[in-house]
């Protein structure tokens, strides 16, 4: 069971802050002035909408429905039918009338939602192409007309929101580490303890996980403390032949990640691509990644340098599974207006992938090379004996081989979102406006106490903050029903992780010598 | 869910060489090394080529096997027609080369795979622009060179039959000496897909992923990948010949076509089946199963046309294989056997299916 109070207690007992000096004023002026521009495909149909909507949309559609085209959309559970959306989790149904806000928001009802949430839970709007574009769909373009084209998108159905999130790295491992590191997918996994070691050679001395994690916890309370000698005694447990990475740990102590996530109710690559490539599924978490240095953020806070001085350092952005090893990443340049306006990501139709340029992108997986299958036949086929299975394993050979892969197309001629125009300018009829939801990350407690999202399910809680969001955002269980061999619906995953792990491998990380 | 597989993968986003995808490797550039520059505008990004210049990428691993190679290479090239410009790309040293050489509006374009060359002089529609190049190989002897996204020329007979391991992957300028001439041509993207032979198989076993490794007999094991890999070469000698008879030698500015009917109707159906196919697996729909069969049934028949005597050869052999995953070989199998038993029972039956149609391909429809 998902109970906030106890995360919202550990989150105070630990001092739980993720942005380092900064206010939760300051992050919200960092996440405008850095708001990357999104363009979207024209046929996109589905366009991000954050987690509210995702509850808040289908009734409101339900409501303007009549009695037959309401029933199609419910949801049948057993020998009930529910209006969407549900949570289910086992045999129990959450109905959308107690997913509502006011209920979430509600310390004694809120908590009683929560209680039959969990990691098993299921969160459904109909699981299906067609419910999904009943719900949430764009059908109608900008000239009125049902089929985009380029330079005629679909206008987004809903209004598009994005979610941001500010984390610093330093921060954000330590409370990965901590001991009593709540459950829930706000607080999440930062598990990127492997990035820090390698193994020089061959070696059959063991070096488990949760060492690794000891050392790091260590590494970090001694940087933070300022004690070199206990850094040094962290480095001198690291078993020979392992070796420290100094790259990860200067990328973790030097810079700070702005992370907007784009959340959308159904992925549709299926109808907009040519392939058989399978992905659809209902939800669909995807997004970029804005990198600061470290150092800009400190002096911002300390008032040794103006807002208007702070330049965004990278980009990254997330493609596909992070195993498919196909993010990609750009410095930006150092001149920050050209930053600024270098500062543009790319939805792949459909699939929502986020690139950085233009144009068709082949679907990539560098997992697949270090795969050996040599001379094997699918381990299905042993399962089916007597059936005469190597006729239909030549033939799909055959066929496979000569598929052309998979393609993501992203484009130019598409609706898109951005910063905030210029007052008085007008945008054009392709860009349509957006909010961002910035997630209080900062400090929960202590003397610069200042806003945080777990407040919410403290007594009393804060009127800036709301439990029904903080439900919502930390939900732990699947984003949608789909839950097919290969069209599975996602958990959500903060994508820190993934986008650090891109950072030490492709970013311009500035090195410092650890003595 | 992928066969053909990437080996590296570059978009020179920024000023970092070394921002790039690829397995594990080593990545040489030259004349500036791993030096990070400042991001250029946009206008001025991509990887110089130019006499000097050049990246090189040594796998950890040596790829054995590859089958299919699939190179894209796009360049801005800001050349007059004066200008002769060229750019090459090598993987294993001189085993796969491509040679792209500029020539005003002009490009002559050449993929040597094994030895052997595939040439053709393609006209621009300008001397200068952003050009994409793709150039593909696959063993069964199609080389495929495409500018712009347009098949310009097209070789039915390049090494067929050839596997080669790949290790190295260049990509630069034919000369070393580096000269104080203005850059004149980057690379914007350059990516490399390679195919190995058992890529394919692997993708099907992706198709219903299992938990590895299955407690298979090893004997079992052997004899019944022996014989399915000595089917596989017979299906690839045939797929030569298939490809041989349906398409022919061609280049842009030829008349009529590359593709023959047969070629393209056997496309077309291949396509249809694999796509019917991959939705059977995902959902276990009958109408996608019947759908699968009768575009099987098209592909098979045009293949049986090819050759007939080898056809039933192929199947013969493959029937042979098939029997070999009988009850007693799987025994260690049977409670995995009976836990997807249920859900394996319509693959079963397609594949029943299929060997009804794939011996009477010509027969009547179901």
């Amino acid at each position: 069971m998902l109970d906030l109070k106890a995360h919202a207690d550990v989150a105070v007992s630990s001092a739980f802050n993720l942005t380092g000096p900064l206010r939760h004023a300051t992050v919200v002026r960092l996440a405008a002035a850095w708001y990357p521009e999104i363009r979207f495909h024209e046929v996109e149909r589905f366009h991000p909408i954050d987690f509210e909507a995702m509850f808040t949309v289908p009734p409101a559609v339900m409501a303007t429905l009549d009695e037959p085209t309401k029933d199609t959309l419910r949801i049948q559970v057993g020998n009930a039918r529910f209006d969407p959306p549900i949570v289910r989790t086992g045999s129990d149904t959450v109905p959308a009338s107690a997913l509502a806000t006011a209920v979430l928001d509600d310390p004694t009802s809120g908590a009683g939602i929560q209680a039959r949430i969990s990691a098993g839970s299921v969160y459904t709007h109909g699981g299906d192409f067609d419910r999904s574009t009943q719900l949430f769909g764009a059908s109608t373009t900008v000239q009125g007309l049902v089929d985009p084209s380029p330079g005629d998108p679909r206008i987004p159905r809903h209004p598009i929101v994005v979610r941001a999130e500010m984390r610093f790295l330093l921060e954000t491992l330590k409370h990965e580490l901590q001991a009593d590191r709540p459950d829930d997918a706000l607080w999440a996994r930062f598990e990127v303890e492997q990035s820090f070691f390698r193994l020089v050679g061959n070696s059959n001395i063991p070096f488990t996980t949760s060492a690794k994690r000891d050392i790091l916890r260590r590494l970090i309370a001694a940087f933070e403390a300022g004690d070199e000698a206990a850094q040094n005694a962290a480095f001198a447990d690291i078993p020979s032949p392992w070796q420290f990475v100094p790259r990860a740990w200067d990328a973790l102590r030097n810079y700070v990640f702005l992370e907007f996530y784009f959340l959308y109710a159904f992925n549709d690559f299926l109808q907009v691509a040519d392939s058989i490539f399978a992905n659809e599924h209902e939800g669909d978490n995807e997004g970029c990644c804005v990198v600061f240095d470290r150092r800009d953020l400190e002096d911002l806070a300390a008032g040794t340098k103006s807002f208007d001085e702070i330049v965004a350092h990278t980009v990254i952005t997330s493609v596909h599974e992070e195993f498919n090893d196909n993010d990609e990443l750009k410095r930006l340049p150092l001149d920050r207006d050209r930053a600024r306006d270098d500062l543009v990501v790319y939805v792949a139709a459909g699939s929502h992938a986020t690139y950085l340029t233009a144009g068709s992108h082949d679907i990539l997986d560098f997992e697949d090379i270090l795969t050996d299958f040599p001379g094997q036949v699918p381990g299905w086929a042993w399962l089916i004996p007597g059936a005469p299975v190597i006729i239909l394993l030549l033939l799909i050979t055959a066929i496979a081989e000569h598929f052309a892969d998979s393609e993501d197309d992203t484009s130019d001629n598409g609706a898109s979102t951005g910063p905030d125009p210029e007052p008085g300018t007008d945008p054009g009829p392709l860009v349509f406006p957006s909010r961002r939801v910035v997630t209080p990350l900062s400090a929960i407690a202590g003397p610069g106490a200042d806003v945080n999202a777990y407040q919410a399910a403290l007594a009393p809680a804060p009127a800036n903050v709301s439990l029904a969001d903080l439900t919502r955002r930390a939900f732990p269980g699947k984003w949608g029903a789909m839950d097919g061999l290969r069209d599975h619906s996602p958990t959500w995953e903060n994508k820190t992780a993934r986008y650090f792990r891109k950072f030490v491998h492709s970013g311009d990380i500035k090195a410092e010598v650890i003595l | 869910m992928h066969v053909w597989t990437p080996a590296f993968h570059h978009q020179f986003l920024d000023g970092n060489p070394a921002n790039f995808s690829a397995p594990p490797g080593a990545l040489t550039a030259l004349p500036d090394g791993l030096v990070v520059q400042p991001t250029p505008p946009p206008d001025q990004r991509g990887f110089v080529i130019a006499p000097g210049h050049s990246l090189s990428y040594t796998l950890e691993r040596t790829l054995l096997d590859v089958i299919g190679i699939d190179i894209t290479l796009d360049v801005v090239v800001v050349g007059s027609a004066q200008d002769q410009l060229d750019v090459q790309v090598h993987l294993d040293g001189q085993a796969v080369r491509v040679i792209a050489t500029f020539l005003g509006p002009l490009l002559r374009l050449q993929l040597v795979v094994g030895g052997t060359p595939m040439a053709a002089s393609i006209p621009l529609e300008s001397a200068s622009g952003l050009f994409r190049l793709r150039l593909r190989w696959h063993t069964h002897g199609q080389g495929s060179m495409f500018v712009n996204d347009r098949l310009r020329a097209y070789e039915p007979a390049l090494r067929p039959g050839l596997s080669l391991p790949v290790t190295t992957v260049f990509l630069g300028h034919h000369s070393p000496v580096v000269t104080p001439a203005p850059p004149k041509m980057r690379a914007r993207r350059f990516t490399v897909k390679l195919l190995r032979k058992d890529d394919a198989t692997r993708f099907l076993d992706d198709l219903f992923p299992l938990p590895r490794p299955l407690p298979i007999d090893n004997e079992c094991a052997k004899r019944v990948q022996g014989l399915a890999g000595a089917a596989m070469v017979d299906a690839r000698h045939l797929m030569t010949a298939a490809v041989a008879a349906w398409t022919r030698r061609w280049s842009e500015g030829q008349a009529g076509s590359p593709f023959s009917a047969e070629s393209v109707a056997a496309h077309e159906a291949a396509v249809q089946a694999g796509r019917a196919f991959t939705a059977f697996m995902l959902g276990q729909d009958q109408a996608d199963a019947d759908r699968f069969l009768a575009q099987a049934r098209t592909f098979l028949a045009l293949l049986q046309g090819v050759d007939p005597a080898r056809y039933g050869a192929l199947l013969a052999k493959a029937d042979d294989a098939s029997t070999q995953l009988d009850l007693p070989c799987v025994a260690a199998l049977e409670p995995l056997r009976r836990l997807y038993e249920s859900r394996l029972a319509p693959l079963a039956e397609l594949a029943r299916d299929l060997a009804v149609v794939a011996h009477a391909p010509g027969g009547p429809h179901a």
